[in-house]
């Protein structure tokens, strides 16, 4: 009795016994598949997802950046094309040639209208580039390499001190930005005096 | 007996519980393999979709900055902002040197005469001028002690004095420098 009792235990517990192994070792095994696949292929592949979207996100703020300043370039040509006149008055203080007689030109059309007598006008320029015929600057005003250069001029005029004190008056609200950098007068005897004015005046070229 | 009748049915029903949670276990977990091969097709697909976005967005910003409209006009703009900025920067500091004269004769004994006066931007002054008597001369200087001259001309030296004559009068002459307030030659006149 016994002993057939310990065979029908061996009986019904064995096969399930073994299922039981197989399956625990199928879960470890899935578990293990499933740590693998998540460690080798799923992280790196998020990692990948991740840099993509902040790349794509960067990408998609430097095409708005781009069309933004694209816009404010069309919008500035726009408005420095429809500002002529205050071009011309802006040409005018700075020009962008280095034509000396056009300073001779108001320096002594300046004199003239305070009544003062024009002794000496005097300019000197050192710049290397022709005043005109100037092929390159004729052509394409604008591409050329420019910077502020200076004109420095003398000027040796009589009159009275009334008078000279409306030509430096006339002087600072000239259309043409000139500078009086030093004044030298010399009182003469017969009412009449002597003024040496230094000018700086300037161009863009 | 009945005893040994129990614990065999009680091991059975052991037996049972776990096949059932390891069969579930299994079940669960091959689901869940699957559900994590579903997320890794998602997560190519996406990062294929992305990279495609990525390369048509490069495109358009490369057209985009091809045609950043007629470079002549650029340069136009660019020319006129950078003369825009050198007359700003020449006007801001642009002197005003009618200002100088009035106030240096506002500065000046009555009964002086200058008979040179050479002034440079940086503010110094020499000046050739000549008084009735010494005593003149030493009034002349005494104005330049007080606040509100000194604010605008200072630091006064006397050159050679001398006896010359001016038409039949003996008058006395000297050589004056001096420093002046360079505000003066602000617009506006600075700090008269």
């Amino acid at each position: 009795m016994d002993l057939h009792l310990s065979k029908n235990q061996f009986t019904s517990t064995g096969v399930p016994g073994n299922a039981v192994q197989h399956t625990a070792f199928e879960v470890v095994l899935f578990i293990v598949v499933i740590a693998l696949f998540w460690w080798f292929l799923i992280i790196p592949k998020q990692k990948d997802n991740n840099t993509l979207e902040a790349d794509f996100k960067d990408l998609q703020g430097q095409e708005q950046r781009l069309r933004d300043n694209k816009q404010k370039l069309t919008a500035a040509i726009a408005d420095v094309n429809s500002h002529k006149p205050e071009l011309d008055i802006m040409d005018e203080a700075l020009p962008l040639d280095n034509r000396v007689s056009k300073l001779y030109i108001t320096l002594d059309a300046l004199t003239q209208n305070t009544g003062m007598t024009v002794g000496n006008i005097s300019i000197a320029f050192s710049g290397n580039d022709p005043m005109a015929g100037n092929k390159a600057a004729l052509t394409s005003p604008y591409t050329v390499k420019r910077k502020v250069q200076k004109l420095t001029s003398t000027l040796n005029v009589i009159g009275t001190f009334d008078q000279f004190q409306t030509f430096l008056q006339k002087l600072e609200t000239s259309g043409r930005l000139i500078n009086v950098t030093s004044v030298d007068i010399d009182n003469g005897t017969e009412g009449k005096t002597d003024f040496n004015v230094s000018l700086e005046a300037y161009i863009y070229e | 007996m009945a005893q040994i009748n129990l614990l065999k049915q009680q091991k059975e029903s052991t037996s049972d519980i776990l096949q059932t949670v390891t069969s579930i276990s299994v079940k669960v977990l091959a689901f869940a393999l699957l559900a994590v091969v579903v997320y890794y097709g998602y997560l190519y697909f996406n990062a294929r979709a992305k990279t495609k976005k990525i390369s048509d967005i490069q495109a358009t910003i490369a057209a985009e900055q091809k045609d950043l409209g007629d470079p002549a006009e650029r340069s136009k703009l660019f020319t006129r902002q950078q003369q825009l900025q050198e007359l700003m920067k020449l006007v801001s500091s642009h002197p005003y040197w009618s200002s100088l004269l009035p106030v240096l004769a506002k500065s000046t004994l009555n009964s002086a005469n200058y008979m040179k006066i050479q002034a440079l931007t940086d503010g110094t002054l020499s000046l050739s001028v000549t008084v009735p008597s010494n005593e003149d001369l030493d009034k002349y200087l005494q104005v330049f002690d007080l606040p509100q001259f000194y604010n605008n001309f200072y630091d006064i030296r006397i050159g050679s004095i001398s006896k010359t004559q001016v038409g039949n009068t003996l008058m006395t002459q000297f050589d004056v420098t001096m420093k002046f307030n360079t505000a003066i030659l602000q617009k506006n006149g600075g700090a008269k």
